[in-house]
């Protein structure tokens, strides 16, 4: 099956290739271009795309995007070692010449120019002898025995033949660029626009797709003496042998003025596309007779058969047209690419209320395939994975705040120190699968968008406060005015606790935490046509807390598992964080939205902790393992019972100071649409997002003295003073078509990504992306659907060169039953990445030299299956409702390396994720009446492995499975007023969380919170 | 249907593909590694050539320390210790398995640290235990740390001055008037009774870390050999050597060298708090045996070792110049009259500077020519450095 799945992956990969004429943008320019010329109606014209002829381009397509994956077309790339050969050549016969003075772009201009004609000339030269030299006319006419002519045309060639275009773009490169280099040596650059010759792309982009294509494009008289137009091309593919031996040009018509085989599409009238029968040594519609044909027609041509026995022994040449392809032929076909359907989940603000937590581990614990690593016991920092995708700082899946990144930088430094307090969330959406595409940069795993509360209509407001254990007090309010034109919402949340661990030698171990907001519209009255508003939100958050990274040694924990060692008395953290966001909507009735939204957002963050010893043990070694010998002397040293008595023994306390500014421009449109008994809903989106992140580290050893720690003599350390930053520009199109009881969900997001890292060459990328989900509803309450899209994780700044971006190909398939009282849905996963990487964070156990780096992890699978039954029971006047999500999850590395990532180490072909639960499951009780409510959730997750393996999970570095129990009960004693209770960790099990970032961490013990709520609504 | 052959051919090869897996065996055959003789070699004669010599002469120079303390001769007792510091000193060059951490090495069972566990050294410790007593207890060495218990407290027990203690005023034994208590003699008296016990806990653990490595025994030298468990390969276990090796980079240069010569992390001029066995003066022969022991390591003693195998490879000269860097680098700490904390003070700073230069010209070639040769990675400690 994985097989399968990566063939048909082989075969539509083009599809999303700049170098390729399927590229999407292309495809979209022509599509443009016919509506213009022709009407909409024109642009998937059916009896074009069902003609015989399409299908078996279609069919030879595949075959070859087959032949290619099976490794049955050998690699033809000698370019590079062609071009090399002529560097050495001339500088051995010529010598080396001196530096040219001209401007480095003048140069790159030129050389542009100059590899844009040779491979034009080229290409005239070699199309020419296609159709003159008759043993080549035998591959050459599989290309013009189609019929009708479409995009995919292009690829209607015979595989031999693709050999030898591969061979000649390879040898016009080759030379070419062996000469360039030797004469300017590396100013030898091409210009580029996505790794390929932007005049190259440019020119097909503009017009590629609709040479082949029934939209009869000319130039003009004038013009097409110099540019060969597309009606060129199509009188080329004319079922006249005369027409047919003239236009063979690509990009430029002059090549056939100087050979005297141009015509200009006003000379000629409407044409028939295809061959006359009696020229045809194939069946023009029949792959097999395709592809057998001329090789038999070859074979009986005396003197032609060694040959052909050569050409055979040439096969590798196709596999480099796929990569000249990019350099080259830019040759691009296709048609739109896929996105939506699956899985998305919401949370709405009535369960949020419900269960009252305060950890949002807690809260997406009852999503399936979402996965979650606790570390603090208060999800602070929370760390949440989907679908596989690495959980640590949530850095590889794409948060967002009312649809805007809120991430200090998502693709700078995609850790997110930052996260919104989740008693003031109005609710909580996730989107695995193909639903993701819309949402960028992280589409491995998939998004999670929390909604704030709304400005309410009229005048509402709450208070929620509410005392627990340990000097923990929550208070929420909020207060807010809808009117017809305008509306205003202020809001306000904190949260403080003494904190549940004991420092040795007293101290603090709490936090406090404050978040503010302020929402305020001005717009048109309700009811107009079109109607404009403004949007504005303002928030600031700040934290306090006295958190760290140590956690216990194993016999510690066991014994004093809420202990925390004297080395960490003078961790804490301390950050700030605005936000600013400006948005305008427009809104055409229930047909189309437009939302633009400005933002900014910055943080700044500081956190004091230990971070290791100045020499002796790593200190997640030291506390994984039993001590002994001289690591039992560190231990001590930790726990503040032995003194630091040598340099190895100082204690290094770190302190990072970042700054994040994320800021960007966004917008969405929505326009919804019926016509011919379907339904359409697109969403076209575009973004620009620049991220600037400082990063200032310092170091200060301190001596452990009686269990105090104090300031050594020895100067404070800088170990990292860097600014790195990122802008990307992304453009999405999810289109959402039901027709009858199936909707298609084809969507598509380009990312183009510039990083730099100060002192370093900047990076660019641009990644297509693209996804198609296909839902059905055979019958009512029952929607069968599938997905399958692309994902992607950026390379953050300043990586070293070898470390790729994380991508994929992640496919589902499930079924939903759902009714008035029921939901059952059932989803079954599987990723196949091709890269997947791992990220240092000093959280996720690196050391400070590694941090931020990131490292390959290789091909992975990882599958899975998810569950989600819901179930609801009227008993006299209550209701009682139970809720199974369960997640099943399985992967493997495909390759086995080392790895200087911890949490991969030694990795064999087969080892499974660490911190990636096999099983994990929430069990929901809840009894529901007007006057209250009360809700019973277990919580249940399998061992952990704290580094990739195989077999089962144990040893002294896995953590154990675990199970949590919450209860959570409303009492209603007035409409706007209740009581509530909320529980966490009702029988106060102590919970291994972690290893990571340093030793053992518990999970939060039993915390009983007793709050009342006045108001609400709005 | 339009093209139905072709959605035939389509189908079947994608079928093929997808039932490939199945029909074809998908294990592909084990590589066959070919047997590097010159490995094998080496790994096997690590053991018995080696480690249990070095060992085993270190087992004898403890054992004359016992008779000597057994005796009350204080001045035997000196003169064995410095022996044993001495033979150690070979050994440390050889922690692969139980001598070696637990926490990181394999088949660790961190015995150095037991014998000895410089640079955990803390004299004040040891005084204090020396009035609060209990060695005699049968937990005495698994409720205290290492760093009262091997041949670094053993030095203090022997070496400090009559009736002096290395703590501060304000620690008990001075504050409380304990120390005072025991008079000149009394400390004397538990010193040696306290050095006793030591010695003949040293005693047990060299035989213990003989009897680990004897084909008697544990038989790691047969693990090691034949590179079984806890040993996953070859080139684990010879990596495992070469590691160990590399103690004359990050312990002989860069913790016993360059910190008394300003150089590294010291900061102020002269770092002279992690000087080894300076009240027995001993700091220079430690250097030495060093060298010792690294040219053992290197040589496989009297058996095959790096040398060989570079030779194997056709790299004679490679090992030629290593062995020629040891000996001028021993030569060059040989020629340091004085410990090497007086060195860096006085007028032998040049010398001493000479010595640390001619160990770096040893680590340099090992760390480059020997590692690139072997296709050996460095360990962390090395590969950090900027030197």
């Amino acid at each position: 099956m994985t097989e399968l799945l990566a063939a048909l992956s082989a075969v539509i990969g083009p599809f999303v290739e700049p170098g390729t004429r399927l590229w999407a943008p292309g495809l979209l320019v022509a599509g443009g271009i016919t509506a213009w010329r022709l009407g909409p109606r024109a642009v998937l014209p059916w009896r074009i795309w069902r003609h015989p002829s399409s299908v078996a381009d279609l069919q030879l397509f595949a075959f070859r995007g087959l032949l290619r994956w099976l490794g049955w077309v050998p690699e033809l790339a000698f370019g590079a070692a062609l071009a090399v050969g002529v560097v050495r050549g001339l500088d051995a016969a010529l010598g080396v010449p001196s530096a040219p003075t001209a401007p480095t772009a003048l140069i790159a201009l030129a050389y542009s120019l100059a590899l844009f004609v040779a491979w034009d000339a080229s290409r005239y030269l070699v199309h020419r002898l296609a159709h003159e030299v008759p043993a080549l006319w035998e591959l050459h006419q599989v290309h013009h025995s189609a019929e009708v002519l479409t995009p995919l045309t292009f690829y209607r060639i015979h595989p031999l033949e693709g050999l030898i275009n591969a061979a000649r773009g390879a040898l016009v490169t080759g030379l070419l660029a062996g000469l360039a280099f030797w004469f300017v040596r590396d100013q030898a650059v091409q210009i580029s626009l996505f790794g390929v010759n932007a005049l190259g792309l440019l020119a097909n982009v503009a017009t590629g797709n609709l040479r082949h294509s029934h939209v009869r494009l000319g130039f003009g008289d004038r013009l097409e003496g110099w540019l060969m137009s597309p009606a060129q091309h199509q009188l080329h593919h004319a079922d006249d042998r005369r027409l047919q031996n003239s236009n063979y040009g690509t990009w430029l018509a002059v090549w056939d003025r100087l050979g005297g085989s141009l015509v200009r599409s006003s000379e000629v009238g409407p044409v028939r596309f295809g061959l006359a029968p009696g020229d045809l040594n194939h069946a023009p519609d029949d792959l097999p007779s395709m592809l057998l044909g001329p090789l038999v027609a070859l074979a009986r041509r005396p003197g032609l058969r060694l040959g052909l026995a050569a050409l055979i022994g040439l096969l590798g040449l196709e596999a480099a047209a796929r990569a000249e392809d990019a350099v080259d032929e830019i040759v691009i076909t296709g048609e739109g690419v896929p996105v939506s359907a699956g899985s998305a989940q919401v949370i709405g603000e009535a369960e949020l209320e419900r269960q009252e937590h305060d950890d949002i581990h807690r809260v997406l614990g009852a999503v399936p395939g979402v996965y979650v690593r606790g570390e603090d016991g208060f999800g602070l920092r929370p760390n949440i994975g989907l679908r596989g995708a690495n959980s640590d700082r949530s850095a590889k899946i794409t948060l967002m705040e009312d649809g805007v990144l809120f991430g200090p930088a998502p693709y700078a430094a995609p850790a997110a120190y930052y996260f919104p307090m989740t008693t003031r969330l109005a609710g909580v959406e996730v989107f695995k699968g193909a639903s993701g595409v819309t949402t960028g940069p992280h589409t491995v795993g998939g998004a999670i968008n929390l909604l704030t509360r709304p400005v309410p209509e009229g005048t509402a407001g709450a208070a929620d406060l509410a005392l627990g254990q340990r000097g923990t007090a929550k208070a929420h309010l909020w207060a807010g005015h809808g009117a017809d034109t305008w509306g205003l919402l202020v809001e306000g949340a904190h949260l403080s606790t003494d904190g549940f661990k004991r420092l040795d030698g007293g101290g603090p171990t709490g936090f406090e935490r404050q978040e503010a907001m302020l929402k305020a519209w001005v717009g048109q009255p309700k009811g107009t046509p079109t109607r404009h508003t403004a949007e504005l939100k303002l928030g600031y958050a700040l934290e306090d807390g006295h958190e760290t990274y140590l956690g216990l040694s194993t016999s510690d924990f066991e014994q004093t598992p809420f202990r925390r060692y004297a080395a960490s008395q003078l961790d804490h953290m301390s950050w700030g964080r605005s936000q600013a966001e400006l948005a305008w909507r427009v809104r055409a009735g229930d047909r189309l939205e437009v939302r633009t939204v400005a933002y900014t957002h910055h943080l700044d963050r500081s956190w004091t902790k230990l971070n290791r010893f100045a020499g002796g043990p790593d200190l997640h070694a030291l506390l994984s393992a039993p001590e002994a010998g001289q690591a039992a002397v560190f231990g001590a040293i930790l726990r503040g019972e032995a003194d630091t008595d040598t340099a190895d023994q100082r204690l290094q306390i770190g302190t990072n100071h970042r700054v994040f500014r994320a800021s960007g421009l966004q917008s969405v449109a929505r326009w919804n649409a019926d016509f011919g008994g379907m339904s359409s809903r697109l969403e076209a989106g575009a973004r620009y997002h620049a991220d600037r992140v400082h990063r200032v580290h310092t170091e200060d050893p301190y001596a452990m003295v009686s269990g105090a720690l104090v300031r050594t003599e020895a100067p404070t350390e800088t170990l990292l003073d860097l600014r790195t930053q990122a802008d990307a520009l992304a453009f999405w199109l999810a289109e959402d078509l039901a027709v009858g009881a199936v909707r298609f969900q084809p969507g598509a997001r380009l990312e183009v990504i510039r990083t730099e890292a100060e002192g370093q060459a900047a990076d660019w990328r641009a990644v297509p992306l693209p996804g198609l989900g296909v839902l059905g509803t055979p019958l009512y309450g029952l929607d069968l659907f599938a997905g399958l899209h692309r994902g992607f994780s950026p390379v953050a700044p300043g990586q070293p060169a070898e470390v790729a971006p994380e991508q994929s190909w992640n496919a589902e398939a499930g079924a939903r039953a759902h009714g008035e009282r029921h939901h059952l849905e059932l989803v079954g996963f599987f990723n196949d990445y091709q890269n997947l990487t791992g990220s240092c964070t000093l959280s996720g156990g690196c050391t400070e030299d590694l941090l931020d780096r990131q490292f390959n992890g290789g091909s992975v699978h990882i599958w899975g299956a998810e569950l989600l039954a819901r179930r609801a029971w009227p008993i006299g006047a209550f209701e009682l409702t139970g809720q199974l999500a369960y997640t099943y999850t399985g992967s493997a590395f495909q390759t086995g390396f080392v790895s200087g990532f911890t949490q991969f180490g030694t990795v064999e072909i087969g080892d499974s994720l660490p911190y990636v639960p096999e099983h994990q499951g929430q069990a929901q009780a809840r009894l529901d009446h007007a006057r209250g409510g009360l809700t019973l959730a277990a919580h249940h997750r399998s061992a952990l492995r704290d580094e990739a393996g195989q077999g089962k999970v144990e040893g002294p570095a896995a953590v154990p499975a675990a199970t949590l129990v919450d209860l959570s009960g409303e009492l209603r004693l007035q409409d706007d007023l209740r009581v509530y209770l909320a529980a966490t960790n009702l029988l106060d099990a102590v919970v291994l969380e972690s290893w990571r970032p340093f030793g053992a961490r518990p999970a939060q013990p039993r915390q009983v919170m007793v709050g009342v709520k006045v108001g609400g609504g709005g | 249907m339009a093209g139905e052959r072709g959605w035939w051919l389509l189908g079947g090869l994608l079928g093929g593909i997808a039932l490939a897996p199945v029909a074809c065996d998908p294990t592909p055959p084990d590589d066959e590694v070919p047997v590097v003789e010159a490995i094998s070699a080496l790994l096997a004669d690590f053991g018995p050539e080696v480690v249990l010599p070095a060992v085993a002469r270190f087992r004898v120079e403890v054992t004359a320390l016992e008779a000597a303390l057994e005796a009350g001769d204080l001045d035997a007792a000196r003169a064995a210790w410095i022996a044993s510091f001495a033979a150690w000193q070979q050994v440390e060059l050889l922690q692969v398995g139980p001598a070696a951490p637990s926490l990181t090495a394999v088949g660790g069972a961190d015995l150095r640290d037991s014998i000895y566990s410089w640079p955990t050294v803390n004299r004040c410790r040891v005084d204090q235990q020396t009035v609060a007593g209990g060695w005699d207890e049968a937990d005495f060495f698994t409720t205290t740390l290492v760093n009262v218990h091997g041949l670094d407290a053993l030095e203090t027990l022997l070496f400090s001055p009559d009736g002096e203690n290395a703590c501060p005023s304000q620690v008990d034994i001075n504050a409380s008037g304990s120390w005072d208590a025991l008079g000149s003699e009394g400390v004397q008296a538990r010193r040696l009774e306290y050095a006793r016990a030591l010695a003949a806990k040293i005693g047990v653990d060299a035989d213990t870390l003989a009897d680990a490595w004897s084909p008697e025994g544990g038989d790691f030298s047969g693990a090691l050999a034949e590179a079984r468990e806890p040993w996953t390969s070859q080139h684990e276990a010879l990596t495992a050597i070469f590691h160990a090796a590399f103690y004359l980079e990050v312990r002989t240069k860069d913790h016993k060298l360059a910190p008394p010569l300003g150089l590294g992390t010291c900061t102020t001029g002269a770092c002279l708090e992690e000087v080894e066995a300076t009240l027995a003066g001993q700091s220079t022969a430690a250097i030495v045996a060093n060298l010792d022991g690294f040219r053992a390591a290197f040589t496989g003693g009297e058996g095959d070792g790096f040398d060989d195998l570079l030779v194997s490879l056709g790299y004679e000269q490679l090992a030629t110049d290593v062995l020629a860097r040891t000996e001028a680098a021993r030569a060059a700490a040989l020629a340091l009259p004085v410990p090497v904390d007086a060195a860096a003070q006085g007028e032998h700073r040049e010398a001493l500077l000479a010595a640390h230069d001619a160990v770096k010209a040893v680590t340099d070639l090992l760390k480059t020519d020997v590692a690139t040769v072997l296709a050996l990675q460095l360990p962390v400690e090395a590969a950090g450095d900027n030197d």
